[in-house]
């Protein structure tokens, strides 16, 4: 019998998201909206296509790829098997069983989104925001908390119909995706909800000297509620809600590195996520310019490649940020008070052109 | 003692008749679960027009397989247009062969120079698999593939899409309903029209006109340029969109292609895939049956019908000779690869010294590299290459250009052996070459060819190092040793390749019996359509 704190457990060293004893059923209340991002005329599909492939970078899990490592767009947005796979000893560092996909226990797949009869085509609008904003499937059931749902439920109603309106042009791809295995299936089938929306009141607020408050709180707004910087970059937590929410932005969160699909020898087993508030543990001492390019193009403050790949390399989703959206990012990270969090070693990369 | 012998009781059966009769016979091909209009008769008869029109085609490159210059006059002037159509090469009132080659340089010549002899599309619709090397399991990827390579067609993608809305449209869109031809392809004349003479949109009340271009990489560019590709890309990395790039082989139309929009680029592979599916349903009509050889067969092969030298020879086919250890069944193929000794020899024929580490990133091979998933194009190897390539293949019959949603639904699940060898009927049983182990087996091995039609398919081997079938016939004599044609011989020789210590007289009869295997196709399939006049691109 597999206990909900054991579900923690696997989730946490699975490194993708917590969730806990005493969850309670979500709050239904409508989500506090800090400063949506200018849009700059975009046409809804074109806001949508922006946010799913590039701030959300929902493309990182729901498409496949290729052998070669890159993103097999010709499946865009198709979902993935076993996107996901823990061992049956629940994934925890210093587990000797390596995932197998083969065991029966522990693979995740990500949905098919396309426009197809086995992808969302026959979704109505309300269920895939239903399924977005909190964890609630199309057929009832209820996402696991690999899917930040609990993050994406703080987004504005205009981004939320802008995914949707982009989700109707998707190309369909015919791709039934296979059932979860335990211990998702369990989470799945539960009659609660498998994690609490995060209170945007509790994601911090610029510090009142930082100049720019309007360019940091769009950074706030992109890097919290639309975007999915604040989920790596917070150690994830055993509770309703699967973030540390006293420490958000510190970074500590941990992940192996085959889970960075970081397969080289000279990799540290285990890769902590960096601090970002300006400390001197975190991003103090970093460039407007050295923050942008880490986040675009995985290039750190010594020119190494970060070992994350939503920064940088083949299927890079922030490099296609615009540059306003980068300097509003890089604001609010600024605007953070500082905190201490020694994340080191920093895990560094070959180096970046 | 001789009349002791007889008339007392039957002889024996001969048993060489009831090996012989195991070839007798062609069957009807198909299905094809991923062309879900392989057997429907208007996509055959859409097909057929495509077949036949040399409007798909491009111009003269005049380069080999290796991107090198050509040294011998190809088809055309370079940059000239090489107006072929697939009967060009592929004709199908010969064999479906090529018979327009120069049979100095034994390959086939279409915009450039091929490294291998064109194969035939009559009975091809057999095929287990496809292409000397294995590197398709369709023919519509096949023709997928070669409608754009720059040694064949050399057409583009865009180009018959352009070609089909404006020349085929109402047929087009009777057969694919699922498929609508995007708006913005609605005439050449009228794109043409918007067009300015660098291919960029035209301002409209100086703006980019939003409806039929588009501003994404910051020029004005057509959602539909009329000519355009995928430029090349080393494994591993992006396509990008380099509008700076010169037109080039590897960056042909200016990179037009990755520059478009990535939902308008489906849309165009989508349009391009329905043609070969077309085409693959027209090739399902190519059928050769009733040779010499199956009249003879159905006559309970009654001595003297097919003449004392090949009755002779077919006997030798089945026994000595031991033609019929790979060319098996009434296709007269095992489908299979193997290695019979054929060297590489020939101007254009690459051999694996000319193929350097670190050559595939300029788009030329690299026989010293061995990733799996990023084939690096070694192709004097064969199907070492070819299925290497398949099991890199991204219009494969688990792709979603495939009609086969089984396949397609499992696709993920293609890359573990013991997956595909749990599910041998998967994807029409082609699933057995996805996980196939890659050994040394492979290497310089190709596959055995159908000999129905043989005689018409001159020269012979991949290479077309053999101007007759006397000529091949020796080769096998020999065991496939050739030590006086030069070139180079990769792997190892398989070892059912033996000396044969056939007579002269004996190959000859050998000869006698591969000319009865030429038989007759509905001429129904073979007469020419009418094909629309060419398009204004």
């Amino acid at each position: 019998m597999v206990t909900m704190r054991a579900f923690g457990m696997i989730v946490m060293m699975a490194a993708i998201a917590g969730c806990g004893d005493n969850i309670k059923v979500q709050n239904d209340a409508p989500a506090a909206v800090d400063a949506p991002s200018a849009d700059a005329g975009q046409t809804p599909v074109e806001r949508g296509r922006y946010i799913m492939n590039n701030v959300a970078a929902c493309t990182f899990c729901h498409t496949p790829l290729n052998p070669d490592g890159t993103r097999d767009n010709t499946r865009l947005f198709a979902g993935v098997d076993c996107l996901v796979d823990i061992p049956p000893c629940f994934g925890m560092v210093g587990c000797a069983t390596p995932p197998d996909p083969n065991d029966g226990f522990g693979c995740i797949s990500s949905r098919n989104l396309t426009n197809d009869a086995t992808g969302l085509k026959n979704a109505t609008d309300a269920q895939i925001k239903d399924a977005f904003l909190n964890g609630h499937r199309v057929d009832g059931k209820k996402l696991a908390p690999v899917m930040p749902f609990y993050l994406l439920h703080n987004m504005t109603d205009a981004d939320a119909n802008a995914i949707v309106a982009y989700i109707r042009t998707l190309t369909p791809v015919v791709h039934t995706v296979p059932p979860n295995q335990e211990p998702w299936a369990t989470m799945n089938n539960a009659s609660t909800d498998s994690a609490q929306p995060i209170d945007p009141a509790t994601i911090p607020m610029p510090v009142a000297s930082f100049p720019d408050q309007a360019a940091a709180m769009r950074g706030r707004y992109l890097t919290s509620q639309v975007g999915l910087c604040i989920d790596c970059h917070t150690k994830d937590a055993m509770a309703a809600i699967p973030l540390d929410t006293t420490k958000f932005f510190q970074g500590g969160r941990q992940f192996t590195k085959e889970q960075l699909g970081l397969t080289a020898a000279t990799y540290p087993a285990i890769i902590n996520t960096r601090n970002l508030t300006p400390d001197a543990t975190g991003l103090m001492g970093w460039t407007t310019q050295q923050i942008k390019d880490a986040i675009s193009k995985g290039k750190d403050q010594m020119g190494k490649a970060v070992c994350a790949a939503t920064h940088g390399g083949v299927t890079a989703s922030y490099a296609a940020l615009t540059d306003p959206d980068l300097s509003d990012i890089t604001s609010y990270l600024q605007s953070l008070a500082p905190a201490v969090n020694d994340t080191s070693p920093d895990c560094m990369g070959p180096a970046v052109p | 003692m001789g009349v002791f012998a007889c008339a007392c009781t039957a002889e024996p059966p001969d048993p060489s008749l009831a090996l012989l009769a195991t070839h007798a016979g062609v069957g009807t091909p198909g299905p094809d679960t991923s062309n879900k209009y392989w057997n429907v008769p208007a996509a055959a008869a859409l097909g057929k027009r495509f077949y036949f029109d040399t409007d798909f085609s491009g111009v003269e490159t005049a380069a080999d397989i290796l991107l090198q210059p050509m040294t011998t006059p190809g088809r055309a002037a370079a940059g000239a247009r090489i107006k072929v159509s697939c009967n060009s090469c592929h004709d199908v009132t010969m064999g479906g062969s090529d018979h327009t080659s120069d049979p100095g340089n034994r390959v086939s010549f279409g915009a450039g120079a091929y490294d291998v002899n064109g194969e035939q599309t009559i009975n091809a619709a057999f095929a287990d698999i496809i292409y000397w090397n294995g590197r398709n399991d369709t023919l519509w990827s096949q023709i997928v593939a070669v409608v754009e390579s720059h040694v064949s067609v050399n057409g583009s993608r865009l180009r018959v899409a352009w070609r089909i809305a404006d020349a085929y449209r109402a047929e087009y869109e009777a057969l694919f309903p699922e498929y609508p031809l995007p708006p913005q392809l609605d005439s050449i004349a009228a794109q043409k029209a918007r067009l300015a003479s660098d291919g960029t949109c035209l301002l409209v009340a100086g703006a980019c006109p939003t409806d039929t271009c588009t501003n994404t990489t910051g020029t004005c560019l057509p959602r539909f340029p009329l000519e355009g590709r995928p430029g090349f890309v080393v494994p591993g990395q992006l396509a990008t969109c380099d509008r700076s790039a010169t037109d080039s082989l590897l960056q042909p139309y200016q990179d037009a292609y990755d520059c478009m929009d990535l939902t308008d680029q489906l849309a165009v592979t989508r349009i391009y895939v329905n043609f070969a599916k077309a085409i693959e349903a027209y090739e399902f009509t190519l059928v050769s049956k009733n040779a010499l050889f199956d009249q003879w067969a159905d006559a309970d092969f009654k001595p003297g019908l097919l003449g004392a030298s090949p009755e002779r020879g077919a006997k030798l086919f089945v026994g000595k000779a031991a033609c019929a250890e790979c060319h098996k069944g009434p296709e007269f193929s095992d489908w299979d690869f193997h290695n019979i000794g054929v060297p590489q020899v020939g101007a254009y024929v690459p051999t694996t010294t000319q193929c350097h580490a670190g050559d595939y990133a300029m788009g030329k091979c690299d026989c010293t590299t061995d990733d799996r998933f990023a084939p690096t194009n070694c192709l004097p190897i064969g199907a070492r290459d070819g299925l290497r390539k398949l099991q890199a293949n991204k219009f494969r019959r688990d792709s979603v250009w495939s009609d086969d949603t089984d396949c397609q639904n499992h696709y993920s699940l293609h890359t573990d052996p013991n997956y595909t060898a749990e599910n041998p009927t998967q994807c029409d049983g082609r699933i057995k070459y996805y996980t196939k182990t890659l050994d040394d087996s492979l290497r310089g091995a190709w596959r055995t060819p159908s000999l129905r039609d043989v005689a018409l398919t001159a020269p012979y081997m991949h290479d077309g190092m053999y101007a007759t079938l006397r000529d091949q016939m020796v080769h096998y004599n020999k065991g496939g040793i050739v030590p006086d044609q030069g070139g180079e011989v990769n792997g190892t020789i398989d070892a059912k390749i033996k000396v044969l210590n056939l007579t002269d007289a004996e190959l000859d009869d050998l000869v006698a019996f591969l000319q009865t295997l030429t038989g007759e196709v509905d001429p129904a399939a073979t007469t020419p359509p009418t094909v629309p006049a060419d398009s204004p691109f």
